[in-house]
């Protein structure tokens, strides 16, 4: 009986090193230790709390994309559908496009002084021949605007059209990741049948369908000076910049893409930029020419 | 205090403290009862994408039975009652390097023999005996994890370990 209430204080972890003692010689007490020993090799996985609530939130937010993304989806092919059947009836020349390589950097002068800069791996073009009547160009990548003033200035992306009459601001469009930040004036942003104004120092972001307004504090976007600032940024996204920025071959494979990044890396040193990038995400990268290879640090 | 200001679960800082008390222990409950080959830690995002989902429904007091039932469901409707696979870690050691060939031997078999056992439990005995013995949690721990009383956690660790006994015996 006395052996039996030791065995349940065994089991619940409260034996005291005695009772524990007067254990060592009981044969059946060897078994269940060499049973408890053999168990420890089929322990769970860990699961780690904080990477896997972070991979939660993120299929949180691409949840509430679906439904909000289809929406969108359908009023902005409407709206290419119509300009493009208007345009290819009405007008016949072709519109003048620009745009830069990968790790290259284009100022382009507008009709009527206005001007654009555009960062690497983007493309910008316009009509020139309604250009006095409305000035409207279509963006894909990121580009600073100095816009005159004059007439309404429009900047159609994929994913917004950005009003504006005059003023600076710039544009970053990729896939699934738009922002729009006014440095001078105020602009309008429309992003599917919403309606936004921003004033200076007002940044709109729309990062996998989730939009969120911030205030951005510096005169000039940073990619200006050759330096990109992320905030609260998926990896993902941070890597296909670099990838524009650095004529690479990005590998990735263990890489965790959607873990949050807040930083910026330079133009200048690719080896400077991956440390940027690597060494708070615990990252190790290795260069073989063009080929960068990322993995996680053990 | 601040859990009375809260009546459901919709507010993220809630929802971060449910996932952080509850999360690991979901996850291994589902590992020790249906085995790794079902994902556990995707059943675990699943029962949590549908907590979020209902968030204005459930009161953090039923959270977690929430959390459970959900996982639990969800990880049958993908199984039909596929085998329990326990994965044999290498890792949590002692060095083996300094025994006679003999010796390793029987251990192999002695481990193959306990895989067998262990996975033959029924799942409610191994689950409650793997957060004892492996996790070191106590009985009462388990009682309100499992949402049983503390005197089936008992009983359930209890037989699991005669049974195991019993099954590497002959050995």
């Amino acid at each position: 009986m006395k052996e039996k209430n030791l065995y349940d204080s065994w089991l619940d972890h409260s034996l005291s090193e005695e009772e524990r003692e007067s254990l060592q010689n009981d044969e059946q007490f060897l078994v269940f230790e060499k049973i408890t020993q053999a168990a420890q090799y089929f322990r769970s996985p860990e699961l780690d709390v904080s990477s896997s609530y972070d991979r939660l939130l993120s299929d949180l937010e691409s949840k509430n994309k679906i439904t909000s993304w289809r929406t969108y989806a359908a009023s902005i092919a409407a709206i290419l559908m119509i300009g493009f059947l208007t345009y290819t009836t009405v007008f016949s020349e072709q519109p003048s496009n620009y745009s830069s390589q990968i790790g290259e950097k284009l100022a382009i002068e507008l009709p009527l002084k206005s001007r654009v800069q555009l960062n690497a791996g983007a493309s910008l073009s316009y009509d020139k021949t309604i250009w006095k009547k409305s000035r409207e160009v279509t963006l894909q990548g990121e580009a600073f605007f100095d816009v005159t003033p004059g007439a309404s200035f429009k900047v159609t992306t994929t994913d917004a059209i950005i009003v504006v009459t005059g003023t600076k601001f710039n544009v970053a469009q990729h896939e699934d990741y738009l922002t729009v930040a006014c440095y001078e004036g105020s602009i309008a942003v429309q992003i599917g049948n919403m309606s936004y104004s921003l004033e200076k120092g007002q940044q709109i972001t729309l990062i996998n369908s989730k939009l969120e307004h911030e205030n951005v504090a510096i005169p000039n976007p940073s990619w200006i000076n050759n330096k990109s600032y992320f905030k609260s940024t998926p990896l993902t996204f941070i890597l296909d910049e670099l990838a524009r920025q650095y004529e690479l071959d990005l590998e990735t494979d263990s890489v965790d893409k959607s873990v949050i990044f807040t930083g910026s890396f330079t133009h200048e040193n690719l080896d400077t930029a991956l440390q940027s990038i690597s060494i708070p995400l615990k990252l190790s990268y290795t260069i073989e020419g063009t080929k960068v290879r990322l993995v996680k640090e053990n | 205090m601040s859990k009375s200001l809260f009546k459901n679960v919709c507010d993220k800082v809630v929802f971060e403290r449910l996932y952080t008390q509850h999360a690991k222990n979901l996850h291994n409950f589902l590992y020790y009862k249906f085995g790794e080959s079902i994902n556990p830690e995707d059943k675990v995002q699943d029962a949590y994408i549908k907590l979020w989902e209902k968030c204005k429904d459930v009161t953090i007091e039923k959270a977690k039975s929430f959390l459970f039932t959900v996982a639990n469901n969800k990880t049958l409707n993908v199984i039909k009652h596929n085998k329990v696979v326990l994965k044999y870690n290498q890792n949590p050691v002692k060095n083996y390097t300094n025994e006679t060939p003999e010796f390793l031997l029987e251990e192999s078999e002695f481990m193959h023999r306990f895989k067998a056992a262990l996975e033959g439990l029924p799942e409610g005995q191994r689950i409650a005996f793997m957060m004892n013995r492996v996790e070191g949690k106590r009985h009462k721990e388990i009682a309100d994890i499992l949402g049983i009383s503390r005197k089936a956690v008992e009983k359930r660790i209890y037989t699991a370990l005669a049974k195991l006994r019993e099954q590497i015996k002959e050995l």
